[in-house]
């Protein structure tokens, strides 16, 4: 599947869990910001990608992959990204707001990071994984 | 046992329903008049293993053409969306503008919600996959499966409170509030609550009212193992289950006349009546008769009818009629019509009447009856806005409604059963010393879920509750036991309890209990997975096979079933309230009981709350909503509430009571007095369900409310018990909002949090965190906040880390705050002879 075929499968779920019309997501569109996000949406939207992609996606999935490559796994610091870690997202996550993430950065703060293209590339990610 | 709520001049200036008549008033009431109904053959499911073969549904509604917001619609359960319809036709109905002629915090909202919301395809893939090869439920199935097939969604439609906090969020209502449940006579109750809020100066204006769906299969199977169908096996003739919503507008006449609003109705009584043991039909009893009687010159009555087509209750109520020896010109039932509405029956039967009043020519009266299954029944009368109006003093109180001086009202007695003890003395002295009740689940196999710890009552004394409790009989439901055993320590401590006979103060005692939602027991619909219709079949295995015990066993426990026993087994009949908002229920049912004691309704009230949430639904559910710590490995240090590394609320369960009492009653009986009540306020966010309101706006009106209520200034306020639930979001909104009431006061204070001992109580965290109020001003010690290391630099009060230390303050403010928005305080205080209120 191309990127472009999950986006459009995206899209449909965007609008049954946000509302939001389809013409206004894009693939740059931040969830929380642009698309009204609550964070039980984004459980939701977690849920209908599993369900429609027949994938898994972990709870804390960026930051455990984060984790897994930071040398003594120090991710969080009494509730603020570490510089490691801090570094570490923005490879992660190269398509989010990188001017965000700076020391002071709190990890509650993530998924307001979270754009369509971020779950487009999990996906497709993940679609690779899968043993065809 | 008769009580009634004084009424002055309230009137109802708005109307909303959401029925199978249709949402248009006038169309609706010449549909009745006509005899038209809604009432035929079930379309979505098959009438075979019932008695009753009816229902009233509602078909082809389009709720975004009132509501018009899919985004929240989605996170709706049909209840819900009937609820928002019916409660914005009411609001623009009225003509009001919530936030211009009235604001928001002016505005009250009490409602009504039924049993059993949900419709069984939505848990239809918890049931198929948490079915063993045997048809067995497996709680390593549920949740290594089952559990991953549902949306996280599905718990904002299961919370009982849920329709009413989507009123709040539609129509931006952040006043008084509670949620009760879930027959007629608690939605009566609703409406009561909205016209004392008025009365007592505590509102302007209320929306009230109540929604229900009992046209579905599950509400059926729930039904008739309920007895409810009787009649229909009986007679061939009963109450039809319909679905819907009905609200109203009732504002102060003095300012609904100002705004030239137009009035329906000015209500100018209402009778309620208690009616305890199994004749079903005792309770239409001299309700009518009590309401007409104070009327000095005769008038021209109309009664909206309360018969549901159960011939037995019409017989009742018109003799009831006949024995009140009141003549009347035309009586209207609108149930035969539309079909019995439950929970939202009150509001519908009110806004008929509220129709029938505005035409009656002067001198006409309407009587409303609002009688149905349950103890509770009420009657109200309306008259005519045409009629004179009574004279009313400066705040709008007519002159009709005693103006003394408010009852002071003291707590006499304690019961308290939960994590770390089960009983006042052991529960106070784990707490006072710091001992975590949290631990590993141990009642089921929690092995494959996500959180898998909680806060377990341990060796509670089941046989000894059976023999004292035989009322319960098998009752599965634990948060049933755990209330049971604190409702009876708090009225033995309160010495209210007599050898051989009911005691005569409890007669006319209220009782206010709080409890979450109703469990439901899926062992009892796994053995039927397999079965391509899951419902019908579950109807057939649970209805006709006789050696289940359906009777005594229901899939679901309705919520009034704690509150019956315990007024049963007491003879408590001075008014029965269920009160289901979530995790303000607890403290909500305090204030309720509170406010019935200072006008003069009752002398003496049993307040309380229990819930038991630790099933693999209830655990289940909130670990997916993210809401729950998954520190599975440190159960015992899970709850860390104010601490950067907190993740979440650890899940706890328990009960506890209080006996209320106004203060001369307690003193001409000689009872000991622990603490005093001194103020109370609720609010609503009416923000979002799954979060609390950011800059804790909800929270602050609360607080604020009750420092007014009790005549205090926020230098007065000595410490606060916290709801401290250890969740990112609240602790900080709670800090903030403590610092924004309480200003400088906030820092030199204790502020502590049971819940990092006894876990989240859910609905009874509030009765058992008041325990622990009342406590710390009887006996002089604040408990600590453990798991506190490292507080988070934006909680930066002092909450009293890892010991309890020693308290001389006067006043405890307990803070609850529900999902859903629901927000209560209710300020405690030292008690001292003679002495006058700090």
């Amino acid at each position: 599947m191309t990127d472009q075929e999950i986006f459009e499968k995206l899209k449909g779920m965007l609008k049954e869990v946000l509302g939001a019309k389809i013409d206004k997501i894009q693939m740059e569109s931040v969830l929380v910001k642009d698309l009204g996000a609550e964070s039980i949406d984004l459980l939701d939207l977690s849920f209908l990608i599993e369900d429609n992609f027949k994938i898994t996606i972990e709870p804390n999935e960026f930051e455990k992959e984060v984790k897994s490559r930071i040398p003594g796994g120090v991710y969080e610091k009494d509730g603020y990204l570490t510089t490691e870690a801090l570094e570490e997202l923005k490879k992660s996550l190269p398509e989010v707001d990188h001017s965000r993430l700076i020391p002071g950065f709190r990890k509650a703060e993530v998924p307001s990071l979270l754009t369509v293209s971020v779950f487009v590339k999990l996906v497709a990610r993940k679609l690779a994984q899968k043993p065809s | 046992m008769i009580s009634e709520q004084k009424c002055g001049n309230v009137v109802i200036t708005g109307i909303g329903m959401v029925t199978p008549l249709g949402d248009n008033p006038q169309a609706i009431l010449k549909k009745i008049l006509d005899g038209e109904s809604a009432v035929r053959k079930p379309s979505r499911f098959e009438t075979a293993p019932f008695f009753c073969k009816l229902s009233a549904e509602i078909e082809n509604f389009d709720p975004e053409k009132f509501v018009g917001d899919s985004k929240t619609l989605r996170l709706m359960n049909r209840d819900a969306v009937f609820a928002v319809s019916a409660a914005r036709l009411a609001v623009q109905d009225s003509g009001i503008k919530i936030g211009d002629q009235y604001k928001s915090g002016e505005v009250a909202l009490y409602g009504a919600t039924g049993l059993a919301g949900i419709a069984l395809e939505e848990v239809a893939p918890l049931v198929k996959f948490s079915a063993d090869a045997e048809g067995i439920f497996d709680p390593r199935r549920f949740g290594e499966t089952a559990l991953n097939r549902v949306r996280p969604t599905l718990s904002f439609k299961i919370l009982s409170n849920m329709p009413i906090c989507f009123v709040s969020i539609f129509e931006g209502i952040t006043g008084p509030n509670a949620v009760f449940n879930p027959w007629e006579g608690q939605g009566a109750y609703a409406v009561i609550a909205g016209i004392r809020a008025i009365v007592a100066g505590n509102a302007a204006c209320a929306l009230v009212g109540g929604c229900d769906v009992k046209a579905h299969e599950l509400s059926f199977i729930s039904l008739q193992q309920q007895g409810v169908f009787e009649s229909w096996a009986k007679h061939g003739k009963g109450c039809t289950p319909a679905e819907g919503a009905a609200f109203l507008v009732l504002e102060r006449e003095d300012r609904a006349r100002s705004r030239n609003a137009r009035i329906y109705a000015r209500i100018s009584r209402a009778v309620s009546g208690t009616y305890s043991g199994t004749n079903r039909l005792s309770f239409f009893n001299e309700l009518p008769a009590e309401l007409c009687k104070t009327s000095r010159k005769p008038f021209d009555l109309e009664i909206i009818g309360a018969e549901d087509g159960n011939p037995e209750w019409e017989k009742a109520e018109a003799g009831a009629l006949k024995k009140s020896g009141i003549a009347f010109s035309r009586k209207i039932s609108p149930k035969p019509s539309v079909g019995n509405m439950f929970a939202a029956a009150a509001g519908l039967q009110m806004s008929i009447g509220a129709l029938l009043a505005r035409d009656a020519h002067d001198g006409g009266k309407v009587m409303v009856n609002c009688f149905g299954f349950g103890s509770e029944q009420t009657a109200f009368l309306l008259e005519p806005p045409s009629s004179p109006p009574q004279a009313v003093n400066d705040s709008g109180v007519p002159s009709s409604v005693e103006s003394r001086p408010r009852r002071r009202v003291v707590v006499t007695g304690l019961g308290v059963v939960g994590p770390v003890g089960n009983n006042v003395e052991t529960f106070w002295q784990n707490l006072t010393k710091g001992i975590s009740g949290t631990g590993s689940i141990t009642l089921f196999d929690a092995s494959t879920l996500r959180v898998r710890i909680g806060g377990e009552v341990k060796n509670l004394d089941m046989d000894g509750l059976r023999k004292y409790f035989p009322q319960a009989g098998e009752e599965r439901d634990r948060k049933v036991w755990l209330g049971l055993s604190a409702a009876r320590e708090a009225l033995e401590n309160a010495g209210l309890i007599l050898p051989n006979a009911p005691n005569p103060y409890l007669d006319r005692a209220s009782i206010h209990v709080g409890v979450s939602l109703e469990v439901f027991f899926l062992q009892d619909v796994t053995p039927v997975a397999k079965n391509e219709r899951i419902g019908l079949a579950l109807a057939r295995s649970l209805l006709t096979d006789s050696k289940s015990g359906a009777a005594e066993k229901p899939l679901q426990t309705p919520l009034d079933r704690m509150t019956q026993i315990v007024g049963d087994k007491f003879g408590i009949n001075g008014g029965r309230f269920v009160n289901c908002s979530a995790c303000a229920a607890g403290a909500q049912v305090i204030g309720d009981a509170l406010g019935r004691i200072r006008d003069g309704m009752a002398d003496v009230a049993l307040a309380g709350a229990a819930d038991s949430m630790l099933n693999p639904l209830g655990l289940g559910g909130f670990s997916l909503l993210h809401a729950l710590s998954a520190r599975n490995d440190e159960a015992e240090s899970a709850c860390r509430p104010f601490d950067v590394s907190r993740d979440g609320a650890v899940l706890g369960e328990g009960g506890g009571f209080l006996v209320l009492e106004s203060l001369e009653h307690a003193k001409k009986r000689g009872a000991k007095i622990y603490a005093e009540i001194l103020g109370y306020g609720s609010s609503m966010d009416a923000y979002r369900v799954s979060d609390p309101e950011p800059t804790g706006r909800g929270a602050v009106a609360c607080m604020t409310k009750a420092i007014a209520d009790a005549g205090l200034e926020a230098k007065q306020i000595d410490c606060v018990n916290a709801h401290g639930t250890g969740t990112p979001k609240n602790d900080v909104v709670e800090t903030a909002a403590i610092k924004e009431v309480l200003g400088d006061q906030a820092k030199r204070i204790p502020v502590h949090s049971v819940k990092s001992m006894t876990g989240h109580l859910i609905a009874a965290s509030g009765s058992v965190e008041a325990v622990t109020a009342v406590l710390t001003i009887f006996r002089g010690i604040v408990p600590p906040t453990i798991n506190l290391r490292y507080p988070d630099p934006e909680c930066d009060l002092d909450y009293v880390s890892d010991i309890g230390r020693v308290f001389n303050g006067k006043t405890v403010m307990s803070n609850s705050f529900a999902f859903g928005g629901q927000n209560a305080a209710i300020i405690f205080g030292k008690y001292t002879e003679g002495g006058e209120q700090p």
